[in-house]
């Protein structure tokens, strides 16, 4: 049976002893720590090395691979120091760290799909930990290390690899820096705001690497606040380490090191297994002969999740914008200055507002499906309105949806969604997703989606028409917006439900390919197509208004026929409240709106809790499906992915929200009025039922 | 020309909402206190606050602040 001896730096509180088998030779292990004592440890290796194998040395500072040939070479002569007396092989365990580390990351990018992806990570010791920061840094910009606070009380954060490489040579300008009259004379020692900015950037973060030495060290001023829903990687998590992350909440923490034995051992003691079953000695060993150990004894990263529940937060970012100057109004400021100005003042205001570069408007939190997987994200609001998008070249609003990915892209966005007006100016998003360094969807499959989805359920809670399952409904609909993007998606939808179709658009082109088109999909409906909206209006049953006329009347509501619902997918909404309400005996729809799963909040966008536009929901379902990806972009939508995304936010538990109109919610009795109205119009004009 | 001029300062993303800048120049930097992420509410006009948001951007634990940018403003709101 091969002897391993393990001296640790550790505390003397976690010594253990035990048999084990690994490739193929029997072990007796033992660890003795020292409690910091380097006199000891070198006392205890020339009393155990007649009686052991191999003998390695635990939790010490690994010599950094980054910094000065001097300070690297005098923490390496340090070791020999201590290991010079020794004649059999001693080993920290370095090599297989260093393979290690940088294997955990890219093996969980890969496992976990883009668990990285312009993650926000904090590192306590760059230095140290400066594998996984290099292999990390090809994935995520956003690092930050905090070796200047931690290691030199200087109370400033590195945020590039650049600045990490600089400042272990000596190099960076922060090297220099002082706190000046403020903080030095300020009733907070330096200490102490260090600590508490050390705090603050644990809470920005959301992976946070710890090193091994100094565990508790490191960690000792974090409570829930700091690790609560946070993913911690270290190395060699003892079960003592797992169950203090467990107290503060800590989602998922990464082991480096991988568990093959029956308990977990540090990277020295599977290091010196290795030498003594391969009978080398540490500078013998090659990384083939790791690359090999590591294949066959799938020795993967581990991961545990101490609450014993495996949580996976995906992140989205989403852009907004107001809608209207009534929108601008929400600040109340702004609200009662107009209130005594002249209405001129509000045009100012929005012209201005138009060149505000973006802002976070709200973090969305709680979204989570029920196959356990979460989303959260952030909203962005530009700040142009729609008659201020229009007035520019669509250049305009890219340098601003531009700007507004690379703030996502900062906070950690995987993937980002362009709503209302932003994605109808210009390319609809093809410009910006090829600019972008993130991926882009503009959610008009869902939308497209959401918008048939809403009809048919209000076709159908009206009951005005006859339904006969399996068979094409008997009614007549239209789409104004025809040729657009989501209107020649719902122009497909409802070619295969509805026995008849009216496309109108103002492009004749455009109508007859489309209509070309639509019939080679579906040979069996008639499709009728016109560039004047006016025309058969009269005859619908059911009409989907998809334009981007931004608040341009298209459709004379007047005119169509009682009972009538129209799905309104425009936004801004080509129906205004005023229309709506001459015509109490139609129902008119705001469609698209879905409701998500779990508990979402967020800060008010004009729809009841938990329901958001399905563009938005788009973003979220890819999120949740981890679905990083350019999906829907420019104006043509295809029609698997309309159904795709439908099936995924099946999957992801999304819901129709409750049938919304201009005036909130339709309820069952609302629903009800309108049918009761349209009946008695019907009668009156003479119109069969 | 379509754009204006970027406002002199601004506020990056890998603010940690410290505070301490809106400790020393209250006029010029706000948190906002629902969101907890801090803005530049107006850029300096006098001599007096351009020193301290210069004494800001020193100050600044990440080196958010920075200067001739166009991140995360509000300009007026």
């Amino acid at each position: 049976m091969k002897q391993i001896i393990s001296i640790s730096l550790g505390s003397t509180s976690s010594d253990y002893e035990f048999q084990t088998e690994f490739l193929g030779h029997e072990f007796q292990v033992r660890r003795f720590g020292t409690d910091g004592d380097m006199v000891r440890a070198g006392e205890m290796m020339l009393e155990w090395q007649d009686r052991a194998d191999v003998i390695g040395i635990g939790n010490i500072r690994f010599p950094h691979l980054v910094g000065t040939p001097q300070s690297i070479r005098r923490h390496k002569e340090r070791i020999k120091r201590l290991t010079s007396r020794i004649q059999i092989p001693v080993t920290t365990g370095g090599a297989l760290r260093n393979v290690t580390h940088e294997w955990t990351v890219r093996d969980l990018q890969f496992e976990f799909g883009d668990y990285f992806t312009n993650i926000r990570a904090l590192f306590l010791s760059g230095m140290a930990n400066y594998i996984i920061a290099r292999s990390m840094s090809e994935f995520t910009d956003n690092l930050t290390f905090a070796d200047p606070i931690l290691e030199n009380g200087i109370s400033k954060f590195l945020n590039s690899m650049e600045d990490l490489e600089l400042y272990a040579n000596g190099a960076h300008e922060v090297l220099k820096w002082v706190p000046g009259k403020r903080l030095s004379s300020s009733v907070m020692p330096i200490r102490v705001w260090n600590d508490y900015i050390a705090r603050k950037a644990m809470q920005n973060a959301q992976v946070i690497v710890v090193p091994h030495h100094d565990f508790y060290r490191y960690l000792e001023k974090s409570g829930l606040e700091e690790l609560g829903g946070k993913t911690v990687i270290t190395s060699c998590a003892y079960d003592d380490r797992v169950e203090f992350l467990k107290d503060r909440g800590v989602d998922m923490i990464i082991d480096t090191a991988p568990k093959v034995l029956e308990r977990v051992v540090g990277f020295n003691v599977l290091e010196a297994m290795i030498l003594a079953a391969l009978d080398k000695g540490p500078e013998q060993i090659t990384d083939d002969d790791l690359l090999e150990i590591i294949c066959d004894e799938k020795m993967d990263p581990r991961v545990v999740y101490p609450s014993g529940n495996p949580r996976r937060v995906n992140r989205f970012a989403f852009v907004i914008h107001p809608l209207s100057q009534e929108f601008l109004k929400i600040d109340k400021t702004l609200n009662m200055v107009s209130r005594v100005t002249p209405p001129v003042f509000m045009d100012v205001v929005e012209k201005v507002m138009a060149y505000s570069p973006p802002f976070v408007y709200s973090k969305i939190t709680g979204v989570k499906s029920p196959t356990g997987v979460e989303a959260e994200g952030w909203l962005i609001s530009v700040g142009g309105t729609p008659k201020q998008m229009l007035a520019h070249s669509p250049e305009f609003t890219y340098i601003r949806l531009l700007q507004a990915a690379k703030m996502a892209k900062r906070m950690g966005a995987q993937i980002m969604g362009l709503g209302a007006f932003t994605k109808v100016v210009g390319d609809a998003g093809v410009t910006v997703a090829r600019k972008s360094d993130i991926p882009i969807t503009t959610g008009n499959s869902y939308s497209a989606s959401g918008a048939l989805w809403a009809a048919a359920d209000a076709v159908r809670r009206m009951g005005l028409i006859e339904i006969e399952s399996g068979k094409k409904i008997k009614a007549k609909t239209m789409v104004f917006g025809a040729t657009g993007a989501i209107g020649s998606v719902c122009c497909r939808l409802l070619a295969k439900a509805f026995e008849e179709v009216h496309m109108v658009a103002r492009n004749t082109a455009k109508l007859l390919a489309l209509k070309k088109s639509v019939l080679e999909e579906t040979p069996d409906v008639k499709i009728f197509i016109s560039t004047r909206p006016d025309k058969k209006i009269d005859e619908m049953d059911v009409i989907v208004t998809a334009t981007s006329g931004a608040g341009k009347t298209i459709l004379d509501i007047t005119r169509v026929k009682p009972g009538c619902v129209i799905t309104d997918v425009a936004r801004p909404l080509d129906l205004s409240p005023e229309d709506v309400a001459k015509r109490p005996d139609v129902l008119v729809i705001e469609s698209g709106e879905i409701e998500l799963p779990g508990n979402p909040e967020m800060k008010d966008i004009g729809l009841p809790p938990k329901v958001v536009y399905a563009c938005l929901a788009e973003t979220i379902v890819l999120a949740l499906e981890g679905r990083f990806e350019v999906f829907t972009i420019g104006r043509n939508i295809e029609w698997e992915k309309v159904r795709e995304i439908y099936k995924m936010g099946l999957k992801h538990g999304m819901k129709l929200a409750a049938i919304s109109g201009v005036n909130g919610v339709f309820t069952d009795e609302a629903i009800e009025r309108v049918k009761r109205l349209a009946l008695k119009a019907r009668k009156e004009a003479g119109i069969e039922s | 020309m379509e754009e204006s001029v970027p406002p002199k300062y601004s506020v990056g993303e890998q603010c940690i909402a410290c505070m301490l800048c809106s400790e020393v120049a209250p006029g010029n930097l706000v948190v906002d206190a629902e969101t907890g992420i801090v803005y530049v509410r107006r850029q300096p006009e006098t001599a007096d606050e351009e020193g301290l948001l210069r004494e800001v951007m020193h100050l600044c634990p990440t080196g958010a602040i920075t200067e001739d940018g166009m991140n995360r403003i509000r300009r007026g709101l």
